[in-house]
């Protein structure tokens, strides 16, 4: 399938890297065009790849399995600047315990290096004898010896790798969380950064790769520099428009916060309510900017400077530094009811350095918390811990019981889904996770009343925060994934830029029209759906939302009493119907033959057939 | 005249947006290792820090150059490099690394020779497109090299501002 097509394309580096750790060998070949036409790079290629190169049934942790990093077509030219990681999760779960695709993206610099090292991307299989770390320097690619970096944090590991090779270096990493193979470990990069959900570390900590490193001086081939350049400045001048960018330029995501408590749209107290009242005047981002931040910071060629970097100053927590977001403060802040700021911001630290994922382990504390509100989790259980809602040093104790795998740790190691499966007791019922990753907030949250949560059902990578609630905004993240652009710069650009930017650096003209950009992102989504059917997914049974959603009305807030304070089980299932038939799937949710015919998916048909899904 | 790179806080967010327009301007393509200007990140931070040449009154890049690519031109207070005549020896970077300044001069990824910042003829792209407005155009400074410094010493001294962030790793 690969090799067929070799010829050199603006846009596109040209060449993939594949690794095979067992053997320790280091394979350059070259993209395949005829793909990249119909997947364009990035989400959309990978789903390609996965379907190709993977064996279904394949275990997320065992050396078979593949972990993918990529760029796309317009990384390094706009804001693109993100990563984008592919692998089998270990973290998801269908209701009969098949796993899914994973999915985890991050900015930063990392993706812009590797193009100018010359890689579109890289496939890395089977496991290393001892720990590793993959060094890639332009045409030069290294497989170094990383015992001495084993055990140390996230953080320690950049610094060292960077000492090691060149102050430029980029550096993907993963923290003691995925060495211990914690089934929600993070990849991190740059400090705070991270891709960090579905369990990405997790697959790296189990092919005992400590971290990859790129540096790259080749700059991206242009089919028509001209246009580029132009197109650029026109990128430069969207993003710098006042109207567009002025919340996130100063305060980043961390005042969403606010927003979400006021509109009741928040997580709160293990999505219990939505409504934090007066305590988000306690917690909420105008604190961190009085407190801590100190500066802003942007991804390689983003005007919006949407990171936060700041400092505790005083109090138990003082010198920790970090750069929150609205996710991690949300999952470790209100939805643990913290209202002690300087604590969450050290938690979400530590949820850097350590390399965890921030989302999944505010839902495991807040879920464990709720069970022990319950008396279902009793102190004992825990270890002596006295798990009482918003107490900060009680969830320390017991995180860094999870990242030693201690006692009860090692159960909360695995995720709510399965931890509350094997505590029972109704605890299944306020598991907040959907197909076993835990939700997320960013965009829409706890937003029962307007139908938003029924995206972390659609989401083909479980309860992930940024899949898009609207058929439009789907379409934009899929298509934002695989052209790797930051979907933050969506509203600024729309479908048009980007597109003429493709274009240009390419010179193919594959998206004229909104409609060619939305059935492009229809075939990125499909596949991904089939994929997951492939794996043992079966939407009729397995696109659904926690109990909680339907049977508990909110107490708190504006939407209290009303009627939409909870989601009704039968307006969920009609909303199901209207995305399955919007996306040409048939009411089990299986895409239609016709659809896959039209969407250029037909090699998916013979493999749905067999499974007997498909008529 | 000289770029001027406000070493203060906020300061650069390290969008490297200068490194972009500026190999955009100079190379006509996207490759930050074209760029005259060049960010750099530390820890604690990531601080990120520009480095561009600051124009020092005494130019000890100059007269480090043996095979004369690397000229100052005393009527247009410009730099130039005679690309044609530079060997890519580095003895220019080396000397501003020695004197104490920012090591401002990069090479060109596969001609080799010396890239140092020429200002764009008088409207600086870098300073047009900064985002969080760090990079400003002034008029020439009498203590130009008192502004060139190593980006490392720069990020220590605004780490200083961080109490009490010393994070030491071994």
């Amino acid at each position: 399938m690969r090799g067929k097509v070799w010829k050199m394309v603006g846009g596109y580096a040209g060449k993939m890297l594949e690794v095979d750790l067992t053997r320790g060998r280091v394979e350059k070949t070259p993209l395949d065009l005829g793909l990249a036409r119909r997947f364009i790079g990035g989400r959309g290629l990978m789903n390609k790849l996965l379907w190709d190169m993977l064996e279904p049934g394949t275990k997320p942790l065992s050396p078979e399995n593949l972990l993918m990093i990529f760029t796309g077509p317009i990384t390094g030219l706009l804001a693109g600047n993100q990563t984008v990681l592919r692998f089998k999760s270990p973290l998801t779960a269908t209701t009969v315990g098949s796993k899914l695709m994973g999915h985890a993206v991050t900015g930063g610099q990392f993706a812009p290096e590797l193009k100018f090292a010359g890689y579109d991307g890289i496939v890395i299989s089977g496991k290393a004898e001892k720990p590793v770390y993959l060094y890639i320097k332009d045409d030069d690619v290294e497989i170094r010896d990383a015992d001495h970096l084993w055990g140390r944090t996230a953080i320690e590991t950049e610094v060292k790798i960077k000492e090691e090779t060149d102050p430029l270096t980029r550096v993907l990493s993963i923290g003691p969380a995925g060495e211990n193979l914690i089934r929600y470990a993070s990849v991190e990069q740059e400090y705070f950064r991270a891709a960090a959900r579905c369990g990405s570390g997790t697959v790296m900590g189990s092919k005992n790769l400590k971290g990859v490193a790129t540096r790259g001086t080749q700059g991206i081939p242009l089919e028509n520099p001209e246009e580029c350049m132009k197109l650029e400045k026109d990128g430069l001048k969207l993003m710098a428009e006042p109207e567009a960018a002025y919340a996130r330029r100063r305060w980043g995501t961390t005042l969403a916060g606010i927003a979400a408590s006021d509109r009741s749209y928040g997580p709160l107290k293990n999505w219990r309510e939505t409504y934090w009242g007066g305590d988000v005047e306690k917690a909420g981002g105008l604190q961190w900017e009085s407190r801590c931040r100190v500066k802003n910071r942007s991804c390689y060629g983003c005007a919006y400077t949407c990171m936060q970097l700041g400092v505790t100053r005083t109090g138990p927590y003082a010198g920790t530094i970090d750069s929150p977001d609205y996710d991690s403060t949300e999952l470790l802040g209100p939805n643990c009811m913290v209202t002690d700021p300087d604590g969450m911001y050290a938690l979400s630290a530590f949820c850097d350095e350590y390399g965890f994922d921030a989302i999944s382990l505010g839902n495991v504390l807040s879920w464990a918390m709720e069970c022990y509100e319950k008396g279902i989790l009793t102190k004992d259980v825990l270890g002596g811990i006295g798990l009482t809602w918003g107490n900060v040093p009680a969830m320390f104790e017991l995180s860094k019981k999870i990242l030693r795998r201690e006692g009860i740790g090692d159960l909360l190691a695995e995720g709510v889904k399965i931890a509350s499966e094997r505590v029972g007791k109704t605890s299944e019922k306020f598991a907040m996770h959907c197909k076993g990753v835990e939700w997320g907030v960013g965009g829409t949250g706890n937003n029962r009343d307007s139908r938003e949560c029924y995206c972390y059902v659609m989401s083909d990578h479980g309860g992930v925060h940024k899949y898009g609630t609207t058929i439009e905004w789907q379409n934009g993240t899929a298509m934002y994934d695989s052209l790797t652009h930051c979907s933050f710069q969506r509203g600024a650009f729309g479908w048009e830029l980007p597109s003429k930017m493709l274009n240009a650096a390419t010179g193919w003209d594959l998206i004229k029209t909104e409609e060619d950009w939305n059935t492009f992102a229809w075939r990125i989504i499909i596949l991904e759906r089939a994929w997951n059917i492939r794996e043992g997914l079966r939407p009729e049974r397995d696109d659904i939302l926690p109990d909680r959603v339907h049977e508990e009305p909110l107490t708190l807030g504006p939407k209290a009493g009303m009627s939409a304070a909870t989601y009704p089980r039968e307006q969920f299932e009609s909303d199901k119907q209207e995305w399955y038939k919007a996306r040409g799937c048939d009411e089990n949710g299986i895409p239609k033959e016709q659809i896959l015919k039209k969407l250029d998916l037909e090699f998916v048909i013979p493999d749905l057939r067999r499974l007997g899904v498909l008529e | 005249m000289q770029v001027f790179v406000l070493h203060t806080l906020p300061g650069c967010s390290g969008c490297r947006i200068c490194e972009k327009v500026c190999s955009m301007r100079h190379g006509g393509t996207i490759n930050p290792e074209l760029s005259r200007i060049k960010v750099y990140q530390f820890y604690p931070g990531p601080l990120d820090i520009p480095v561009v040449c600051q124009y020092c009154s005494d130019h000890p890049c100059v007269s480090a150059c043996l095979t004369g690519a690397l000229t100052y031109d005393d009527e247009t207070f410009l730099m130039n490099v005679d690309e044609s005549t530079c060997n890519g020896c580095r003895l220019c970077y080396d000397a501003c690394v020695k004197k104490g300044r920012g090591g401002c001069i990069t090479f060109h990824p596969k001609e080799g020779y010396a890239q140092i910042c020429d200002l764009c003829g008088g409207e600086p792209e870098c300073v047009k497109h900064c985002p969080s407005d760090t990079l400003e155009f002034h008029p020439p400074s009498r203590v130009g090299w008192r502004l060139a410094k190593s980006p490392e010493l720069i990020a220590s001294r605004i780490a200083e501002q961080f109490w009490p962030a010393k994070k030491e790793i071994e």
